[in-house]
C-alpha cells in the first residue's frame, strides 16, 4: 500500500482511537468514501484507488468532496469521498493521519417492531444504518458552540471505555442523552444525524448499527397494569437486538415526558397510577440496558419540566438545543440558496461566500460580498425563528413573491425578505388573538 | 434378482405415490412427471438388466434415483459403494434386504427418525441427491421450496399453483364484470387485489432468481419471514453448498428431487406450527459471486447470517461420491444479494 502512496506519513488509520493513539501530534482527518450501493467491489481495491486520489490532491482546505472522478474505477464505484469534521484551514494530508470509513447506505425504508398483543400497532420503526433516509442531515444541521462535534466525542469516548473494560461501578456512565428545547430546533434530526454519523465512524468495530425508534404512545394499554408490561416487552425485544455484540444500537425516544412524566405529579391525583407504573417500569429497564457496551438511548423533549428527575439524572448529556444563531440562520440560507442554484431555480448561478470568509474580508462592501451580505442581514432580520420555521423561507418565498418558473438571486433574496417579514408578522398576529 | 429389483423398486413407488398424493408438490412438472411413472418401470427392469452388464457410468439417472429414495437410508458409505462399487455391491445390498420387505422398511423408518431427529435437534434437514443437479434445477427447487414455506406458513391461503389458477379463473370473470364497480374486487370475501400484488412479488423475485442463477453458483438461499434482515422473525436458509451443479448432460431430472425433498421436508415436519402465524414480509437473499453482474438484486457486502435467531436448514447435497466438498476458500469471493422487494403475506 505504501507503493501507492508516496509519502510515508500517509498511513491509512482504521480506528478513531487507534488513530490517537498512534499519532498524537498528528491531525486525524476523516474521509467518508461513499460506496454506490449496486457495487460489489473489494473493499480494500475501493480504499487503494481512494488513496490513489488523495494522494493526487493532497492540499485542502477544510471539508471537502469530490462527487466526480476521472478515473473509471471510482467513477463505476464510488458516489462520494469527503473529507469530513475538519478544521477550517488548509490541510496537507501528507502530514495527517487518516481515518477512512467506506460505507454503502440501506436504501431499504424502516421495518416495524411489534409486540405480540398489540396487534397491528407497531411499537417501534427499526432501520439499518447507515440509511439512505438519513444521509445528509448531519451536514444540514447547523448549531453554534461545537454541540455536534460534542455529542460525537461524548459517545466515542462511551464506546472507548467500554473497549477498555471500564468498571461502570467506578467509573459511570448512563448510555443516555438528553436533548430538550424549543419545537422545530433538529432534536429529533440531530438524533437520527448522531445515529448516522456514529455508524460510520464506528463501521470498524461494529458490522452494523441499528436505530429503533420508539413510539411511547403504543405503549400505554388501555388495560389497567399492562402499560408497564408492555414497557418490559419494548425493552426485551431491544435486549434481543443488543444480545449481537456485532451490532451498535441507538434507541430513540422522541418526547420521553410521555414516558417519564413526574412522578410527583401523579401524588397530587392528576395521573393515574399506571403512569407511575410505566416511568418505574422505564427506569429499570434502562437500568437494566446500561450493562450492555453497545447501545446509546438519545431521548429528547420539549417540556424539561415535566420529566421525571430520577431520569433526568440518569442522563449523562442534558443538551439545550435552542434557536439557531444569526451565524447558524446565515448557513441555513447559505445551504438553501445552494440547493436552489443546483436545482436552477434561482438561475444564473452564483457565487456566495460563507460566514468565515465574510469575516476575514471584515463585513467589507464590494461587488463580491454584496449578496451573502444581503443573505446576512436577512438572517439578522430573521432572528428567534426556529430551523424548521428557517428551512421553509425560500419556499414560502419562491409561492408567495416570486411565482415565475427562473428568478435571479436578486429578486430571489427580495422575495426572502419579503417572506421573512410576513413571517414576523403572522407570528405577532398569532400572539395578538391569544 | 431382476425379479426381486422390480419388486423392492415397485415398493418405493408406493411409497411415492403415498408422497405426491399427499399435496405437497403441486408442482406442474410433478403432474407432467406422473404419467412417465409407468415407463419408469419399465427402465428400471431395463436399467437392472443393464447392471448385469456392469454398466455402471451409463446407467440412467432418473431410474436409479427413484431407486436410491427407498435406499435413502444407507449411510454415505454404503451408498457411494453402490454408486461406485462394483455390481456385486450392489447385488449383495439389495440381497441383503431382499428377502422381505419388512427389514427394508424398518430401515426406512429408521433412517425417518433420523430426519426428525436432526430436524428438531439441529434444524437441519439433510438431503443427498445421488447424482448431479443442474443450476436450473437448483433454481427450481428453490422456488418450489419458497412456495411450500409461504404456504406452510401461512402467508399464502392456499397453495401458489391453485392460487394462480383460481386467480386467472376470477381475472377471466372479473373482465365481464368490470362494468360493475370496485365493489367486484372481492367476492367470495378475498381481496384479489392483495392477491394479484403478492403472486405478482413472488413472481417477480422467482424470475429473477432465475436469472441469478443463470449467472452465477449459488451456494445459500435464505428466507427471512418478518422483522428485519438482522433479525428476522423466522430464517429459512437451503444450503447447496456440498451440491454438485452444472449444466449439460449427465444430470439428474427436477421431478425426482423435487420428490425426494419434499418428502423428507414431510417427514422432518419443520415447517407446521399449530399456532396462527401473522401475516409478515418474505425476503430473499442469496449467496452468489461478486462479479455475477446482477443488477436487480443489491448486494450486501457487510452481511452475515443473524446468528441469534432460531434457523431452519435444508442442505442439499449430492452424494460425497460424486463430488469433492469445495473448500471455504471457494466461497470467498461469494456476497450476499438482497431481492429489492418483499414477498407480503395476504389472507382472505
Amino acid at each position: 500500500m505504501t507503493g501507492i502512496v508516496e509519502g510515508d506519513s500517509m498511513e491509512v488509520i482504521e480506528d478513531v482511537k487507534q488513530g490517537q493513539n498512534n499519532c498524537i501530534d498528528a491531525v486525524n482527518i476523516h474521509v467518508e468514501v461513499h460506496v454506490k450501493s449496486h457495487s460489489t467491489a473489494k473493499r480494500e481495491d475501493v480504499k487503494l484507488h481512494v488513496l490513489a486520489l488523495l494522494n493526487r490532491h493532497r492540499i485542502v482546505f477544510g471539508n471537502y468532496s469530490w462527487t466526480e472522478f476521472d478515473e473509471e474505477f471510482l467513477a463505476k464505484h464510488v458516489e462520494s469521498v469527503s473529507i469530513v469534521d475538519a478544521e477550517r484551514q488548509q490541510i496537507d494530508l501528507r502530514s495527517c493521519c487518516l481515518s477512512m470509513y467506506i460505507f454503502t447506505l440501506h436504501d431499504d425504508g424502516p421495518s416495524t417492531l411489534n409486540l405480540e398483543e398489540a396487534e397491528d400497532l407497531s411499537a417501534a420503526h427499526h432501520w439499518l444504518l447507515p440509511s439512505a433516509e438519513f444521509h445528509g442531515i448531519w451536514e444540514s444541521l447547523v448549531y453554534e458552540n461545537g454541540v455536534k462535534t460534542q455529542l460525537l466525542d461524548y459517545v466515542s469516548t462511551m464506546i472507548f471505555f467500554s473497549d477498555k473494560n471500564v468498571d461502570s461501578n467506578l467509573v459511570a456512565w448512563n448510555r443516555v442523552v438528553l436533548l430538550h428545547g424549543p419545537p422545530g430546533t433538529g432534536k429529533t434530526s440531530l438524533c437520527k444525524a448522531l445515529a448516522q454519523k456514529l455508524s460510520i465512524r464506528l463501521l470498524n468495530r461494529y458490522s452494523y448499527s441499528q436505530f429503533v425508534e420508539i413510539n411511547s404512545h403504543s405503549l400505554f394499554s388501555k388495560w389497567f397494569s399492562e402499560s408497564g408490561k408492555l414497557v418490559t416487552k419494548m425493552f426485551q425485544k431491544i435486549q434481543q437486538l443488543i444480545d449481537d455484540k456485532e451490532t451498535l444500537v441507538f434507541v430513540l425516544v422522541d418526547e420521553v415526558e410521555s414516558l417519564t412524566a413526574a412522578r410527583n405529579a401523579a401524588q397530587a391525583g392528576t395521573e393515574p397510577s399506571d403512569a407511575i407504573r410505566v416511568v418505574n417500569a422505564v427506569l429499570t429497564q434502562l437500568d437494566q440496558i446500561k450493562r450492555h457496551s453497545n447501545v446509546v438511548i438519545l431521548t429528547t423533549s420539549n417540556v424539561t419540566e415535566k420529566i421525571d428527575l430520577a431520569f433526568v439524572d440518569r442522563a449523562d448529556i442534558k443538551q439545550y438545543i435552542g434557536p439557531p444563531s444569526t451565524d447558524a440562520i446565515f448557513n441555513i440560507y447559505l445551504s438553501c440558496l445552494e440547493e436552489l442554484m443546483k436545482c436552477q431555480i434561482i438561475y444564473p448561478r452564483q457565487q456566495l461566500l460563507t460566514m468565515y470568509e465574510l469575516e476575514t474580508m471584515g463585513f467589507q462592501e464590494s461587488n463580491v460580498s454584496e449578496r451573502s451580505l444581503a443573505v446576512q442581514k436577512i438572517a439578522a432580520k430573521s432572528r428567534g425563528f426556529s430551523g424548521r420555521a428557517l428551512r421553509k423561507i425560500p419556499f414560502l418565498a419562491h409561492a408567495l413573491f416570486v411565482k415565475t418558473p427562473k428568478v435571479t438571486l436578486e429578486r430571489f433574496l427580495q422575495a426572502m425578505d419579503q417572506a421573512v417579514s410576513q413571517q414576523i408578522e403572522e407570528k405577532a398576529n398569532l400572539v395578538n388573538c391569544v | 434378482m431382476a425379479d426381486r429389483c422390480f419388486g423392492q423398486a415397485v415398493a418405493g413407488g408406493v411409497d411415492l405415490t403415498h408422497i405426491s398424493d399427499s399435496d405437497i408438490i403441486p408442482d406442474p412438472e410433478c403432474s407432467e412427471a406422473m404419467p412417465t411413472e409407468g415407463l419408469h418401470v419399465d427402465n428400471r427392469t431395463k436399467s437392472s438388466s443393464m447392471m448385469d452388464q456392469a454398466d455402471k457410468e451409463n446407467y440412467d439417472l432418473p431410474a436409479l434415483s427413484d431407486l436410491m429414495l427407498e435406499d435413502r437410508s444407507s449411510d454415505d458409505n454404503s451408498e457411494s459403494q453402490k454408486r461406485t462399487g462394483s455390481l456385486t455391491n450392489y447385488t449383495s445390498s439389495t440381497d441383503l434386504r431382499a428377502p422381505t420387505n419388512i427389514p427394508a422398511r424398518q430401515h426406512d423408518l429408521l433412517d425417518d427418525e433420523e430426519v426428525v431427529r436432526m430436524a428438531k435437534e439441529e434444524g437441519r434437514v439433510a438431503v443427498v441427491f445421488p447424482g448431479r443437479v443442474t443450476q436450473d434445477s437448483c433454481c427450481k427447487i428453490v422456488c418450489e421450496i419458497l412456495k411450500c414455506v409461504l404456504y406452510q406458513r401461512q402467508q399464502l391461503p392456499m397453495m401458489y399453483d391453485q392460487l394462480v389458477y383460481y386467480q386467472k379463473k376470477q381475472q377471466a370473470a372479473g373482465r365481464v364484470e368490470d362494468a360493475v364497480g370496485w365493489q367486484a374486487a372481492r367476492p367470495g370475501g378475498w381481496d384479489w387485489r392483495k392477491c394479484q400484488r403478492t403472486l405478482q412479488d413472488l413472481d417477480e423475485v422467482m424470475l429473477h432468481l432465475q436469472d441469478l442463477f443463470s449467472l452465477s453458483r449459488v451456494p445459500r438461499v435464505l428466507l427471512m419471514l418478518g422483522g428485519s434482515v438482522v433479525l428476522p422473525t423466522e430464517l429459512y436458509e437451503v444450503d447447496m453448498e456440498a451440491l454438485a451443479a452444472g449444466m449439460g448432460d449427465g444430470f439428474l431430472r427436477t421431478a425426482p428431487c423435487l420428490r425426494q425433498l419434499f418428502r423428507a421436508l414431510f417427514v422432518a415436519d419443520i415447517l407446521s406450527d399449530a399456532r396462527p402465524v401473522r401475516l409478515m414480509a418474505t425476503t430473499v437473499m442469496a449467496l452468489a459471486h461478486r462479479d455475477c453482474g446482477v443488477d436487480w438484486f443489491r448486494p450486501k457486502l457487510d452481511y452475515r447470517v443473524p446468528a441469534r435467531v432460531k434457523r431452519q436448514i435444508i442442505s442439499l447435497s449430492s452424494d460425497p461420491a460424486l463430488s469433492h466438498r469445495p473448500t471455504t476458500q471457494a466461497w470467498e469471493d461469494y456476497v450476499w444479494f438482497q431481492a429489492p422487494i418483499s414477498i407480503k403475506g395476504f389472507c382472505k
